[in-house]
Order: C-alpha cells, then structure tokens, then sequence
C-alpha cells in the first residue's frame, strides 16, 4: 500500500510538472505579455492582437508539446518493456525516421493538400513499417547490439530516402528542409496541426496504457505471462498499433524529436519499482512535460531564431545514450 | 636571320594576341545562363536564335516570370558537363551559381562572366545594363532601363504626402523584406514604410509571427500559396493566425519571382503595391 501511495505522488508531481510546463508554454514567448492581459484576452474582450498571440500560436503549440511528448515518453517505456532492451525508443531504432519518411511523401506531393489526413495516416504507417523492421530485425530479448545495429540500419535508409524524396519533390524550398524533418521543431504550428495530429497521438497513448498488465506480466518470461492469460499475439498488435498512431502522427507534424522516450522512462524506472507497467503513465507525462520544457527552451535560448526542438532533445539525450551504452558494456563484459 | 627572327616576332605576336581576340568576341552567338535571372533578361535583350541554353528554372513557373517564352529551349542544371558540349562563346552566371562549376569553366577555358544580383532598384538598372553591354545590345537594355523607370515615376507620382502606411511582408518561413534588400527598396518605392526596417533586421532576418501581431499594420503581403507546390516554408504563410490578421488588412500576395530578378517585373511588383497602397488610403 506504502508503493500505491508513493507511485500516487509521483504522478501527481509529474502531472504539476506538466502543467507548469503548459502554462509556461502559453506565458513565455518573443513577445512579453502579463497575466492579467493574457486572462483578459482569453476569457474576457482583449485586445485582439493577444488573443492571436495567445489562442493561435502559442496554444497550438503547447498543445501538441504536450501530445507529443507524451506519445514519446509511453512509447519509449512500452518498447523498452517489450523488447526488455532499455535502449529501445523511437527515435534511437529509427521509428520516427521511418514516420517522418512516410508523413514527408505524402506531404510534398500534394496528397496531404488534396486529403489532409494523409498527412498522419503517411506518418503512421511509416511508424508502423519502422516498428515492424526493428521487430523483425532485433526480436524481442535480442541483444541490445543487435537492437541497435537494426537502429542503425532503419535510421540510415529511412534518412537517405527521406533527402531522397526532398530532392525530388516539387517544391523549391524541400531539399532546404531536410534537416526540419531529421531534428523536428514546432515553430508555427497551427491548430490545424492539432486537429490532424491529437486524435491519432491520444488513441496510441491509450492503446499503449493498456499494455500495462500484459508488461508486467511479462517479466516473468513469455510462459508464464502466457499462463497468467496474456495474448502475446494481441499484446504485440497493441504495441505496434499504438506506437505507430503515437509516433507517426507526432512525426507528420513535428520531424523527428529524438530520445525523449530513451530519457524519461531511464529516470522514472527507479520510482515506479521497476515495473514496467507503472512505468507507462509516468513515462507519458514525464515525456510530455520534458518536451514542454525543451520547447520553451528552444524558443527562449536565442532572442532573434529558434533552436530545432530536435536538436535540444538530442543535446540532453545522446549525452545519456552514451552513458547508458558505458553501463551497458560494463554489465555485459 | 634577320627576316626569320622578325617573322617569328610575328608569329610570336599573333599568338599571344589570337586568344584574347577569341575571348571577347564583338558579339556573343551562343549564350549559355546559369541563372533565372539572366534567362528572363536574354530572352528579352537578344534575339532567340544566339541563346545555346537556359536554367532547368526559365519553364518554372514558381521562379520565372516568363515560363511560356522559354519553352523549347536547351536547359541545363547548371553542371559544367552539360554546359561545355553546348560550345557557347559566354556564360552568364549569378552570384550564387555554384562557385565550383564557375572555376571549373574558366579552368578549361571557357569566358564566364557573373552577374551580382541587384540589392537595390538601382542595382537592377546596373544589371539590365551589364548584362546588355556583355550580349552586344546596350540600346535594348538602355530602352528597358527607361521604361522601368517611366513606370517607377508613375508609381512614385501617385504617393500622397504625409505618413506612410506600414506595411508586413510575410514570406515563406517568416522571411521577410529586410532593409538593404531589392525588396524592401521597391516597398519604399510604393510609398510604404517596411515593417522589416522598424525592427532593424539584418540580412536573413525573420519577422516573428507573435511581433507582427502587436504591430499597428496598415496592410500585409505574402505570397500566392495555392502556386507554389507544398513544402514545410509554405505552410507557416499558412498559419490561421496569419489569416486572421490578414482578413482584416489589405492584403495581397506578390510571388517572389517578380522582384528577386533585375527584370522589369519589378515595376509590376511596384504596381501591385501601389494599388495596395491605393486601397489603405480609400479605407482610412
């Protein structure tokens, strides 16, 4: 009962933490705006100027900050839990490349301004294809080498098709855009962006949610979670479904923003007693509230540009990677 | 001995001065561009027939103004390999051609000549200018300068007195028009203060979506999205916040290609923004 209690606390603190985080989002940005002028201009008759400030490009953005960190966070902890690899995440086994493969496809050859949500349904099944090579290539319980050479792999020929596809697209400005899909950003994201992306990252969050019991039960080895009435089957299907819906359509949206879902659930394992189950939700908001953060950062750091979202999440992340890449070679000697 | 030393002299002579009379020769025949810009200024100063080659870009559209008068011309994508086969007697390039394939050229010998790109409406006139002495036609050039200038006057007559509307150019990616640039030099011609220039913004500056809607703009230029092909650039001229700002302002979209290039769209940019500017002055 003491660990329910204390796993409560932790959320809860990561829930404040994210909502700090979000409001932070809507209160800080090029432009200084106070309290009291920003309630007015949501709740009440502000100046219009604001309420655009506030309502349609800030609000976008923290919105799909959150969103997709969340659907990073959880889909890192339920790849982690599954592959029982913890280097697994979307990011370092090329997931997101291959999302980011199929959402810029779509998108430069005017199918997504044609049928707007080819633009999620191209990252998703992008993010579908990925999840299914890192399976076929690394297999669950396969070394962690093996899961990142398969990493390497899927990362390489999702990158070198994705600069294929920008070099041919149509338009000018795509080969200048390359590196907004391989470090993704959310600078002028619009609402549009969250009708086409939040739908589809809340249905993967919540199909990964409930991998929860079949995880745990899992850690007792494939008999004995089969025993206890798990379908790996159906376990399996979940995962993919639910990493693909979660990382593919933050992807079509944002490019690739790596190792969020590498870091968060490494630094919450400890508190959830390792379980991989609980580790879920918390990896959700962790992740959501890292991202918030790293956004808010990369608007902030530099008065007159913005920093790639991506490029900040690799600065925190790939220093850790290495880290774990050290530990990892001292256990297996 | 003497008569032998003499003759090789001349011999000597003629040498040395053969290839600098076929380096320049009086009128170039085959004229090779590496550049948008010089395509639209030959297919306007020379005849057709002494135009080896244009850009991939001269049919484009999104890049050209005259798409249609550069059909059924070579082209080339500016690769040294494709250039050389066409024997052209001058290459005209732009600043930003690839500066590998300029030195590769004049390595093997080939006359390439580069253009700077204007900055100013004045470095248009020099560049109609430049390109017209290189092709043997300065009359024509000299023509197209003074018309451009005819219908400049006209746009410059047409401006009231007293403060002038501000105006935001809004392009792809948040560029913008910033001070020092072609752009921001013809939005001065029209009789607008550029909103670029109230905010100090260097070369490659952008205009920050949450700073252009706090300013009193009197009216907003952006491009013609639905011409261009998609692309992550075009997408943030896209952003309902700036519809929202733009349903309320005078608004028109100014493709790019009519005043990036030392051609005489420029003058119909400065048109365009004139009526613009007609349409602020009828609200106020």
């Amino acid at each position: 009962m003491r660990h329910g209690a204390a796993h409560a606390r932790l959320l809860g603190g990561l829930a404040l933490l994210v909502l700090a985080g979000f409001a932070g989002s809507l209160a800080l940005g090029p432009v200084a705006i106070d309290l009291g002028d920003a309630l007015g201009a949501i709740f009440g008759n502000g100046p219009e100027a604001l309420r655009l400030i506030l309502l349609e490009i800030r609000l976008p953005r923290a919105i799909l900050a959150l969103a997709i960190g969340a659907g990073l966070g959880i889909s890192g902890a339920a790849l982690q839990g599954y592959l029982r690899n913890p280097l697994a995440e979307p990011g370092v086994v090329g997931i997101s490349a291959t999302g980011a493969l199929g959402a810029v496809i779509v998108f430069y050859f005017g199918l997504a301004r044609a049928f707007p949500l080819a633009l999620p349904l191209g990252g998703l099944a992008g993010a579908a294809i990925g999840v299914w090579l890192v399976y076929a290539l690394a297999g669950r319980g396969g070394s962690t080498a093996t899961l990142i050479l398969a990493g390497v792999a899927v990362n390489a020929l999702a990158g070198a098709l994705t600069a294929l596809a920008l070099s041919l697209a149509p338009s000018p400005y795509a080969t200048l855009e390359i590196i907004q899909w391989m470090l993704g950003a959310l600078t002028d994201r619009s609402m549009t962006h969250v009708w086409l992306a939040l739908p589809f990252i809340v249905a993967g969050v919540l199909i990964l949610a409930t991998l929860a019991r079949g995880l745990d039960a899992l850690t007792l080895g494939e008999d004995a979670a089969a025993s206890l009435g798990v379908d790996l089957a159906g376990l399996r299907l979940r995962l993919v479904l639910g990493t693909a819906l979660a990382v593919g359509a933050a992807t079509a949206v944002a490019g690739v923003i790596g190792f969020v879902g590498l870091v968060v659930p490494h630094l919450l394992r400890g508190r959830v007693g390792y379980r991989p189950g609980a580790l879920l939700v918390a990896s959700a908001l962790g992740g959501a509230a890292l991202t918030l953060i790293a956004d808010l950062a990369a608007r902030l750091i530099l008065t007159d540009r913005e920093i790639n979202l991506g490029v900040l999440t690799a600065l925190i992340g790939a220093p850790f990677f290495l880290a774990l890449v050290l530990q990892s070679r001292r256990s297996e000697p | 001995m003497r008569l032998a030393r003499c003759g090789a002299l001349v011999l000597w002579a003629a040498l040395i001065a053969a290839p600098t009379r076929a380096e320049t020769p009086a009128r170039p025949e085959r004229i090779v561009s590496l550049n948008v810009c010089v395509d639209q200024l030959l297919l306007l100063l020379v005849e057709h027939k002494r135009i080896a080659a244009l850009t991939q870009f001269a049919t484009d559209p999104d890049w050209s103004n005259m798409p249609r008068q550069a059909q059924g011309f070579p082209t080339t994508h500016g690769r040294a390999e494709e250039v050389l086969p066409l024997r052209p007697d001058l290459v005209i390039g732009g600043e930003y051609s690839a500066p590998d394939t300029i030195a590769l050229l004049r390595k093997v010998g080939q006359r390439v000549e580069v253009m700077r790109l204007a900055n100013s409406i004045d470095g248009v006139r020099a560049g109609m200018r430049w390109v017209g002495a290189l092709v043997g036609e300065r009359a024509k050039a000299e023509a197209m300068v003074a018309e451009l200038d005819r219908r400049l006057a006209a746009v410059a007559a047409a401006i009231p007195p007293g403060p002038r509307p501000l105006l935001a150019f809004y392009n792809t990616s948040g560029y913008t028009a910033e001070p020092g640039t072609l752009a921001d030099d013809v939005i001065r011609a029209a009789g607008f203060e550029n909103l670029a220039a109230r905010f100090h913004l260097r070369i490659g500056g952008r205009l920050n979506l949450e700073r252009v809607a706090l300013q009193p703009i009197d009216a907003l230029i952006a491009i013609a999205t639905e011409e261009t092909s998609p692309s992550r650039a075009v997408e943030t001229v896209q952003h309902p916040a700036l519809a929202r700002l733009a349903a309320k302002k005078p608004f028109a979209a100014i493709p790019g290609r009519l005043w990036t290039c030392e051609t005489p769209y420029v003058a119909e940019a400065a048109e365009r923004l004139a009526r613009l500017r007609a349409e602020v002055e009828r609200r106020r």
